[in-house]
């Protein structure tokens, strides 16, 4: 490629890369956060199975990685259930919810998602992405947004949309809350893994038999 | 600057990670809900029947139990004897019968050479072997011969003794006594002429003497 090419660009096309580019940043940003925010949870929920432990492999009850694997399990999967039933509970109220709304109104059509009257959207601004092609440009072989599309939608209140949003913001929560419980969950597992095999190896790294019997010997010689 | 940039490039290995990290999310979503259901009927069976599944695991009741006997360890250590008010009662002598008739003394077991230095260094007198209680020693009367004892019919030839008076010779003859303590009529008045008592004064006696004394 050209490097000269970029000279030729439009003031236009100057702003739409950087742009893009900061598009690109702030995403990789975000991931960053929200990556780091679960490896800080997973942490926090891999010391958990520590303190869950600790006093069984402190007092030598047990006194194998199987035993170890075991007990660590169950304790895992009790801790999972006493975290996770309030969020699942929150979505089956939900659900209940919107089961019962449609049976008294008898409409199992009812859209959740819809922008005009009876939906959650209707609290947003919906815009025209259906025909987005209509707004986007080619740039170097590749269509991007050049502007935003049509606005088709403004937030208003939709009295029928009551039930959706009740059901959504409940399904949200209880499905980021059971999402983070099972993310624990995965976070002990890791960790009851890694401590198996950490408590229980026999490293026989750096361990020399000659070395070892001449010092035992020299012990006995102050005995 | 650096901080940014690892930050920036740990964003762009989660991005690149995401896909395989929602695929694992979504498997353990899954199990997680069938684990879900059957913790909970277990649990629920467990209720019924009288346990608590969130309760100690056969682990944390041993776990425990070792917990607390360290503990009870560390806390007679380390607490004083505080001084505390003893009631002493004497408890009542426990008498232990013996049926065995013969006397035994316990033989220690001693080696040939501690017994070899007991005989050198510690020999002591051998102590008089204490009756036990439950033999009784048996009554005169039921001593055969006894009756010979007692009689002292020979004791008749014998010639008696005369008792000797312990009678006081100063408390019997009193006249005697008397006339021996008390001082001759002589001997009286020349004693009581020569006596003067401390403190008189003679006012001519003093005149005679010029004044002088």
């Amino acid at each position: 490629m050209n490097p000269l090419i970029f000279i030729k660009l439009t003031e236009s096309d100057k702003r739409v890369i950087i742009a893009i580019l900061l598009l690109v940043i702030l995403l990789i940003a975000l991931a960053w956060l929200i990556g780091s925010i679960i490896i800080k949870v997973m942490k926090w929920q891999g010391k958990r199975l520590d303190t869950l432990t600790y006093d069984v492999v402190k007092l030598h009850v047990i006194t194998d990685k199987k035993h170890y694997i075991s007990y660590a399990r169950k304790k895992n999967w009790r801790l999972f259930f006493l975290q996770s039933w309030k969020p699942l509970l929150i979505i089956l109220l939900a659900i209940l919810l919107l089961i019962i709304r449609n049976a008294i109104t008898k409409d199992w059509s009812y859209n959740i998602w819809d922008y005009n009257v009876t939906g959650f959207n209707t609290l947003f601004f919906i815009f025209d992405f259906e025909h987005i092609g209509l707004y986007c440009k080619t740039f170097f072989g590749i269509n991007l947004l050049a502007e935003w599309p049509k606005l088709i939608s403004s937030p208003h209140w939709s009295a029928e949309a009551w039930c959706s949003y009740i059901f959504v913001p409940l399904i949200t929560i209880g499905g980021i809350w059971y999402l983070v419980s099972v993310q624990c969950v995965i976070a002990r597992t890791i960790r009851m893994y890694k401590r198996a095999d950490s408590i229980y190896s026999k490293s026989l790294e750096g361990y020399n038999q000659a070395d070892a019997i001449s010092n035992d010997l020299d012990k006995t010689k102050y005995l | 600057m650096n901080k940014i940039f690892s930050s920036l490039g740990k964003g762009i290995i989660y991005i690149c990670t995401l896909p395989i990290t929602l695929a694992i999310l979504a498997i353990y979503s899954f199990i997680g809900i069938i684990m879900f259901f059957v913790v909970g009927i277990k649990g629920l069976i467990l209720f019924f029947s009288g346990r608590n599944i969130f309760g100690d695991l056969p682990e944390d009741i041993e776990a425990k139990r070792r917990l607390n006997a360290i503990k009870m360890e560390h806390q007679a250590v380390e607490t004083p004897a505080s001084p505390t008010v003893v009631e002493i009662v004497n408890p009542e002598p426990k008498i232990e019968i013996d049926h065995n008739p013969y006397i035994t003394t316990p033989v220690p077991e001693i080696t040939p050479i501690e017994n070899h230095l007991n005989d050198l260094i510690d020999y002591e007198e051998p102590k008089a072997i204490e009756s036990s209680p439950d033999i009784e020693p048996p009554l005169l009367d039921d001593i055969e011969g006894i009756d010979k004892i007692n009689d002292v019919s020979f004791l008749d030839d014998v010639p008696a003794i005369e008792e000797e008076s312990n009678k006081d010779q100063f408390t019997e003859n009193n006249d005697v006594n008397n006339e021996i303590l008390e001082e001759p009529e002589e001997i009286k008045e020349e004693i009581i002429g020569t006596y003067k008592p401390l403190g008189t004064f003679n006012d001519d006696e003093y005149k005679d003497n010029g004044g002088t004394n």
